[in-house]
């Protein structure tokens, strides 16, 4: 999924896409330079963040299994796409079609 | 039997003779011979040290870095042409599927680098798209643009073998299906698994240019499994996801400093939270 190319569409619509991934800041770091990203890259080396939210190592590799969710102002997750396989991934229109 | 039409992808790789697209088509899942039982191979995200074959058709093996490449491959052409991506089970039976089109019909040359680069010129037009954004995309899933040409290569060799058999005056479809009955294929039981999507109900092989309607595993309650459709040889469904029905705050150290907090960020405007694997 092309986050950055398909950002701004994002901005627009008054939503922020937030990336997270269990890794260290450096290799965020890394991956903003490497993509260019604008969006917020997060670091969740514990992957507590990712344990809470029910993805973590769900493809039993120690990371995040590829997910999105999409979270309303009050806190409500009000879609959620988790990935079966690596790339496994819903498009960015389907994710536009969720918005709030 | 379950099948999943994957007719996008050939679309995808800007094939835009109708006949090419409906074999591209039968090349994603013929061989879901009916007595055969579904294959539920899933690729896993720690590679083998040994790059183990996972396939051999006729003696010839298809290795799992060969696999896995062309999975993530599918999973990037499909993302960018806005389609479901197929199966990894679906990609290894086009590959196998190409194996017998190349061995039985070797192209008379290689693919030039110019024809390649021809070719993802075109694919990249198709997507709207120019190459630094298409290689952007290739590194977020762990990719390169080398990739992308040695796929965009092995695309236009099996297209001038499918010409070549064509223009002997086969039937696609019938020679395919003969070939699957006759040749050795030899799948490696290691990588069989219960982690395959679920697939829709059984489809006619026959060549339709008609989309499957699966979504991906949308989950809108807190507590869901993906429920297979009814079909006797999927393997057993996914393990029931947990996921919170709140979404868990949290602070984490943000790429170029500082940190940014959930709650915080909420208090704006909604929010989409993307979990990625690979970091480039």
């Amino acid at each position: 999924m092309e986050l950055q190319r398909n950002y701004e569409t994002f901005q627009e619509a008054g939503v922020e896409v937030i990336a997270l991934a269990v890794t260290s800041v450096a290799s965020v770091d890394g991956v903003r330079q490497s993509t260019g990203a604008t969006y917020p890259l997060l670091a969740d080396p514990a992957h507590e963040v990712a344990t809470a939210y029910g993805v973590y190592s769900l493809l039993g590799d120690g990371l995040a299994a590829p997910a999105v969710f999409v979270i309303e102002t009050d806190g409500r997750i009000v879609w959620s796409h988790v990935g079966q396989h690596p790339g496994d991934r819903p498009s960015v229109q389907a994710i536009l079609e969720q918005l709030p | 039997m379950s099948q999943r039409i994957s007719s996008h992808l050939w679309a995808v790789l800007g094939i835009g003779v109708v006949v090419i697209a409906g074999l591209g088509l039968l090349l994603a899942f013929l061989g879901r011979e009916p007595s055969a039982p579904a294959l539920t191979i899933s690729p896993t995200t720690s590679p083998p040290p040994d790059d183990p074959v996972v396939a051999s058709v006729d003696g010839h093996p298809l290795r799992y870095s060969f696999w896995m490449e062309a999975v993530l491959i599918d999973q990037v052409m499909s993302g960018l042409a806005g389609q479901p991506a197929p199966a990894p089970d679906e990609t290894l039976q086009r590959l196998i599927n190409e194996e017998l089109v190349l061995q039985a019909f070797p192209p008379e040359q290689e693919p030039t680098a110019s024809q390649i680069e021809a070719r993802i010129a075109a694919l990249e037009q198709t997507w709207g798209m120019d190459d630094a954004a298409v290689v952007t995309t290739l590194v977020e899933a762990g990719l390169d643009r080398a990739a992308l040409e040695r796929a965009t290569g092995r695309l236009l060799a099996v297209q001038a073998s499918l010409e070549a058999l064509q223009s002997q005056g086969y039937d696609t479809q019938a020679w395919l299906e003969e070939q699957r009955a006759s040749a050795e294929i030899v799948l490696n039981e290691e990588f069989e698994n219960v982690a395959a999507l679920a697939l829709p109900g059984a489809q006619s092989p026959i060549a339709t240019l008609v989309t499957s309607p699966l979504s991906a595993p949308t989950i809108e309650s807190p507590v869901a499994s993906p429920t297979p459709a009814p079909a006797p040889e999927l393997p057993t469904p996914t393990p029931t996801l947990v996921l919170p029905e709140v979404a868990p705050d949290f602070t984490l150290e943000r790429a170029g400093g500082g940190t940014l907090t959930l709650a915080e960020q909420l208090a704006q405007g909604p929010v989409v939270l993307v979990f990625f694997q690979r970091c480039g």
